[in-house]
Formats: structure tokens, sequence, C-alpha cells
């Protein structure tokens, strides 16, 4: 047996320094090995291939061959129809996969024929929306924007503050809200917008999480590569451990690893997880969520009852997960037998039930992220605004996309 | 007859796939294709491929029966066809027993009990027919007496997250099966008529019971993404379980090490990832805009083996198209051997399709005669893996 090691051949040290999933495979195709690139496999000699697949599609390549006892490093590279432009495209063009060029009509030979007409405008809310505490933002200091890859793509860092929910205004469809991944607690824990121009007209919104790894878990969650998925739960960088660090903690990125475990079933390494994410960062209605999930994933539904109920007094869950898991565990425990329950407990669950519910018709559950409609948050509907916006408030989006 | 298989006695006790597999086309109380719509409808018509997909779903785990992990034990059948369906399928007269709330309750019951028999079997639940839904994983599944007068508008009608849950370990099942595999085969519309009812209105399949660890791998592949409408191809079968037999019979094969042995397989995320692809295919073929979603606990695991390596769709792309007539296209495979029907010159139709076995192969091309706007294209040897790998031949500098 000899060791293999993996190098990315990517520009920037921000990408260097990732762990990506790899696949090792022989040349008949069997998988020999899943591991992440910053971790090193012992494989016999002969010749493997390896892969290792980008949360944005691409494909890192190489091929090599591993001699008896001599250990070797491959170097995977980008195809070369793949290679970004330049250095600092790279997270974007394989990461976060946010597109670096929107439909504007360039290299078509269809032209439009009269003014581009974009009009949309962003807002954001502030507060608890279980608790009818919504209210919204009046200045613009909750976003900054950040310098735009192309024309019709426009890019906002959204850094941790005081913002719960973002809410895209276009004239003709409903108005979408969008639960911000954000701590209330600076400094880190921002996010990243990208509004990008469709072919359509329309405009459309990618959120991306400040913690790389764990947006690249969303990024294969998204693309149904669950098996690259898997495997960067592993990562040290998404280790309980160092997500909830008591100094520099991601509760953001621990509860993206905790909804992928809560997915793959995986609940031997949730143990003390879902607790100390629910514990310490009483301000996370995900970490109600999980962790009412979690207990009743083992079994212990008594336990888990009361902390389900913990999400009225911190609100909405970010994520869609949350949301569905808190909805079909209370609809279980105040219909099924419910002998375990204390009756004042699910009376609390059925108030809180009612007030879930009410969100569950405009929800859009292919969106990891929290995403609805409604003009009014707290009443969501999927009616369609006019065609003039202009007098509602918030940020006229058009001038970024120009 | 619901049970229409039945090798219980011949395992003895061995674990086992026990199915349940259910397709309504006929709704009894809802108009046919060309007949209007009542307000009692909710929108809602008799389909023509629901009950027969079914039964091809039924026909496809026979004829598979011994490439499960564990062997075919039982399978109940209810299927509920069209006139039009028993005419395309004769076999379909009589098989199972009508798809009525009264069967379906006591035929997932009957399911239960023998998945309940060994945590080593597996579950195979499929349903065909109309449905609406609410959560990201929960499904309303409408039977063919829904919309029957009296009682609530949902009375004959379940819930998938009832019977998910009622699925789980518990005091009365602790040996359920711990692989269950289900398809939801229907619409996941929010119907504007159903948004004043509550869940609860279904009628419960499983009384389900608050205890046990819940370890199951238990995926959940829904037809529809949440909100969305399934599509059926009239009077054949729908475009998803089209998708599902393409993955199954090789599309989503994977190689794997599987106890100790490298085995050709499907497992539950090379299907969700293939059925991606399939999909969207079958989507381009008949201008369908179906998507789909995985729900449900979804640890990776085999599902289904194959009997040889699958076949890979292929498509192979000469960069920019101009190069076309100037460019030879050659193809060897993992031992340096050309495959054995070489590549037409020029490569005709273009982009250029054709299937291979699953494997590494290693393209090259070379400009035939040299032209100074094209250069050769270095061979690189790459895995093309099923269902299918598109290769672009760039031959400019």
């Amino acid at each position: 047996m000899s060791e293999l090691s993996f190098l990315c051949n990517f520009k920037s040290s921000e990408l260097q320094s990732l762990a990506l999933p790899v696949e090792v495979r022989k040349p008949n195709l069997a998988l020999v090995a899943q591991t992440l690139t910053t971790r090193s496999v012992n494989l016999e000699p002969g010749l493997y291939y390896v892969t290792a697949r980008l949360p944005a599609g691409q494909e890192l390549f190489n091929q090599v061959t591993i001699s008896e006892d001599s250990p070797s490093t491959v170097i995977l590279t980008p195809e070369p129809e793949d290679v970004s432009p330049n250095e600092s495209l790279e997270v974007e063009s394989y990461i976060t996969g946010s597109q670096t060029t929107s439909w504007t009509g360039s290299g078509s030979s269809l032209e439009g024929l009269g003014a581009e007409n974009v009009t949309a405008k962003l807002r954001a809310f502030s507060g608890n929306i279980l608790l009818g505490q919504l209210s919204e933002r009046n200045d613009q200091s909750w976003l900054v924007p950040l310098s735009a890859p192309s024309i019709g793509v426009a890019k906002f860092s959204v850094p941790a503050g005081n913002v719960t929910l973002v809410q895209l205004l276009q004239p003709k469809v409903p108005p979408i809200n969008m639960a911000l991944p954000i701590s209330p607690f600076p400094p880190q824990n921002g996010c990243q917008l990208v509004l990008t121009r469709q072919s359509d007209g329309l405009i459309s919104v990618d959120i991306h999480l400040e913690h790389i790894t764990a947006d690249m878990l969303l990024g294969y969650f998204l693309r149904g590569l669950l098996d690259q998925a898997v495997t960067i739960t592993t990562s040290n960088a998404l280790q309980a451990e160092q997500l909830l660090d008591q100094k520099l903690s991601y509760p953001i990125a621990a509860a993206v690893g905790a909804y992928a475990l809560l997915r793959f079933g995986d609940l031997d390494r949730l143990h003390n997880w879902t607790e100390n994410l629910n514990n310490w960062f009483t301000w996370l209605p995900d970490g109600a969520a999980i962790g009412g999930e979690h207990l009743a994933r083992l079994g212990k539904h008594k336990e888990a009852l009361p902390v389900f109920l913990e999400l009225p007094s911190r609100g909405l869950p970010i994520f869609s997960d949350g949301l569905s898991y808190a909805i079909d565990r209370l609809r279980l425990y105040t219909t099924a037998d419910n002998t375990h329950f204390d009756p004042s407990a699910l009376s609390q669950a059925q108030s809180l039930l009612k007030d879930l519910k009410r969100f569950i018709a405009f929800v859009d559950f292919r969106k990891p992220l929290l995403t609805f409609s409604g003009i009014d948050a707290s009443k969501p509907d999927d009616r369609p605004l006019g065609e003039d916006i202009e007098d509602f408030e918030g940020l006229d989006v058009a001038q970024y996309l120009a | 007859m619901v049970l229409v298989f039945d090798k219980r006695n011949e395992l003895q006790g061995q674990p086992g796939l026990h199915a349940l597999i259910a397709g309504v086309s006929a709704y009894r109380y809802l108009p046919k294709e060309n007949e209007p719509l009542a307000p009692e409808n909710f929108g809602l018509r008799q389909l023509s491929s629901t009950a027969l997909t079914a039964y091809k779903v039924y026909r496809w785990l026979l004829d598979h029966q011994q490439n499960f992990p564990v062997p075919l034990a039982t399978c109940r059948l209810l299927l509920s066809p069209s006139p039009d369906e028993v005419a395309a399928e004769p076999n379909l007269n009589g098989k199972g027993e009508p798809c009525i709330l009264e069967n379906f309750l006591v035929a997932a019951d009957d399911w239960r009990n023998d998945a309940g028999s060994h945590q080593g079997n597996m579950t195979f639940f499929y349903f065909a027919g109309h449905g609406v839904q609410r959560t990201k994983d929960d499904a309303v599944l409408l039977l063919e007496d829904f919309a029957e007068r009296g009682g609530g508008p949902l009375r004959n009608a379940v819930d998938i997250n009832n019977i998910f849950k009622g699925m789980a370990k518990s005091n009365t099942h602790p040996n359920i099966a711990q692989t269950q595999l289900y398809f939801v085969d229907a619409c996941r519309d929010f119907l504007s008529a159903f948004k004043n009812f509550e869940p609860e209105d279904t009628t419960p399949v499983f009384r389900v019971q608050l205890s046990g660890e819940d370890k199951r791998t238990a995926p959940i592949f829904y037809a529809a993404a949440p909100g969305t409408k399934a599509i059926g191809i009239r009077r054949e079968q729908t475009l998803f379980s089209k998708a599902l037999f393409d993955c199954l019979n090789g599309d989503a094969g994977e190689l794997k090490d599987v106890d100790g042995q490298e085995r050709w397989h499907v497992s539950v995320h090379s299907l969700n990832r293939a059925l991606k692809t399939k999909i969207d295919e079958w989507n381009n073929t008949l201008r369908a805009e179906q998507d789909f979603i995985l729900s449900g606990q979804v640890a990776d695991m085999p599902i289904h083996f194959l009997d040889r390596p699958p076949l890979v769709e292929v498509v192979l792309e000469v960069v920019p198209p101009d190069a076309l007539n100037y460019t030879r296209v050659k193809a060897l495979d993992d031992q340096g051997v050309p495959i054995p029907a070489p590549l037409p010159v020029p490569l005709n139709p273009h982009p250029y399709r054709c299937k291979w076995m699953a494997g590494y192969y290693t393209i090259s091309a070379e400009i035939d005669p040299p032209d100074p706007r094209f250069v050769n294209f270095p061979g690189r040897a790459r895995p093309f893996m099923p269902p299918c790998t598109m290769r672009k031949v760039k031959v400019i500098p």
C-alpha cells in the first residue's frame, strides 16, 4: 500500500486550502476511495483516476500511477475550458456557482428594441415574524454593494446584524421574502446576496453563506450530489467542535451541517451538536427545529416538544428544512397518541402549528433557505404586484444591474 | 386479490423485499377527460396512465426479483385502471384490487406487518395517481373513491407523512425493515380548494406511535417538486416512471465494493443523481417541465444490482463547429484499444451521440488535412459514467 495525497491547481490561496470531496477510481470505474483533498488515502499499486467535483458543476481531474511503498501526490486541474478567467473569480466560478454573466442579449442574434427596463426593489425587515414584531428597515446600511462580475449581475455583502428577512419586489410578480442566514451579533456570520437578471427580464436572488464549506454543502445538495455532500460533512471545517467554539462560532454553518446529518440519518454524529447549538445560540430558530427533530429521531418525543416550542420566541427557521421538520412533528404530536404530553404543551403546540401553517402554501421548498411570497411577510400570499412599484420603499436595484 | 406475489414460505423467515404498489386512474367521482368539471371536483379529472404505470412497476419488480439486496418476498397491488389502460394492457383486467380507501388501509396494514418481521427486510412503496401537497416531506395521495359524498373532502385520501412515520420502529413493530424506499408519482400542487382544510382530514393509514429511535434509510422520491405537477403520457405511463426504469435498468449504475465484491448497482445516491438527468431528458423529449425531489432519510445504500456494466450515452461535440469537416475524432478504451465501432468522419450527426460501455476512454482528435485555424486535440482519458457523458473536442488554439 502507498499513500496518495492531493493538490488542487487553483490560483487563489482561498481555494487551494479548501477541502474538496474527491473520488478515486480504478480503470474499470470501481470506486476505491471517497475522501477530501486535504487528506490522503492508502492504495494498492496500480493506475487510478481521481476526480474532484466542484459545487458549481465543474470537475478537477487527473490520473496517477501508484508504485509500491512510494507516496504520490496527484495534482488536480480543471478542464481547460472550465478554467476561471482570473483568480478573483475563482470562488464565483467554482464554488458558489453564482453567475458571472447574465442574459444581456449580447452574443445573441436578437436585440431588444427600446430601453432596457429593469425595475426591482429590495427591502429588509427586522424582528420576530412569529411574534408579529416584524419591522421594515428604513436605512440601507444593512447591505454593502460589492463589485459586480458583469452587467446584469449585482452583488452585495450583508454583514451580521439585525435583519431577518429580505424582500424582492418586481412588477407583476408576487414579492419574494427570503430568510437571511446571518447572525444578529457581528462580526462573523454574514452572507452575500447575488442578484441576476434572467432572460425573461426578472431578477433572481442567490444567497450565499459566509462560511464557504457550509455554502459548498448547500451547493452539493442543490445539485443532487449527495456523495460529495456526505464527504464534505466530514471536513474539519464542518465539525461541531470548530463551528460552535464560543470565541469564533459559526452557528449558521453548524445548522447547515446538522440539517445534512439529519437528512443522512447520521444520528451518531449529531450527539451533543444539536443540544449545544440550541442552548448556546438562543437567537437561532433553527437550533430549536434541529434540536427537536434530533430528539424525535432518538425517540425522545417528550423532550422534543418543548424544544420545538422555543420557536415562537426565536422566529421562523432560516432554512426550509427547519420549517418542514417543525410542522411535521407538531402535526404528529397534536394528532397522534398524545398521552405523552402535558396538556398545556399540547395547547401551545396547536397554536404554534397554526402559526407556522400560514406559511406552508407559499413556501418554495426547493430552496434551502426559507423563501415565501407575499407583500406582507407576516401574512403570506401569492398575489402579484401591480405594474408600478415606485411607491414602495426600498433599494432600487436597477442601478446595480446596469 | 391484493397479494399478487408471495414467497414468504420459501424464504422461511429470511429477510425479503415487501412491496406495496398502488395506481389510480379511474377516479369514481371525478369527470372523464372530456366531461365538464364541477366545483366539487377540485379541478381534477380521471387519469389514463397511472394505473398502467403501477402495473408496469409491479412487472418490473417481478422481472428483477433476484436483483435486490434481499429477494422479493411479497407484492401487494392496488389498481384502479381506466378502460383505455385495460384496452392497452389486457393483463390489468382483474389484477390486484381497486385502490379504494378500505382496500388501501388493509393492504398497508398487512404490508407493515410483513415489513416488521425482520430488520433486514426492505420495503418498496409506489403510488401513482392524483396528489396534493402541504409540506416538503409530505404529499396527500388521492384514492379511487376520493371526492365521495359525505365526510370530509380528504376522507378517501392518505398522507405519505403518516405512512412514513407509521413505518418507523415502534413498540408494536420493533423489527421493522430498516431500508424503505418510497416513490410518490403524483402531483404536489397546493390546490387552492384545499387551503382551508386541516391535514387531519385525510384518513390515517397507521396509528403512529411515538416511540423508537428512527435510524432507517428511507428516501422518498417525489416525482414532483413541492407545488408542482407530475406528468403522465396518456395510455402509456408517467414521465417519472420512465426515468425511474431507465435509472434502475442501468442509467444510475455505480461500481463499488459491496460486501467485499465489486458490483455494479444502483444506490440511493446514484439514483438521485441519475434521476435528475433522466427527467431532464424526458422533459426535453416530451416538452414537459417536471421536476423531482428527494426527501426523507437518505443514507446511501445499494437498492438494485445490475447484471452487467451499464451503457453510457456519449455525446461528442467538436468546438468550433467550423472545424467539424477537418476533425478526425478517435476513442480508445482504458486498455488503449480503439472502440469497436469507429467514429464517423466527420462526426455526423453533430453533436454525435452513441452508446459505450461505462468506463474510461481517451478521446483525441487530429486535424486532417491540416488547417492553420485549428489544432489537434491531445488525448485525455476521462470517465464515461452513466447516464450520459458529454465531451467537447476543442480544436482551436
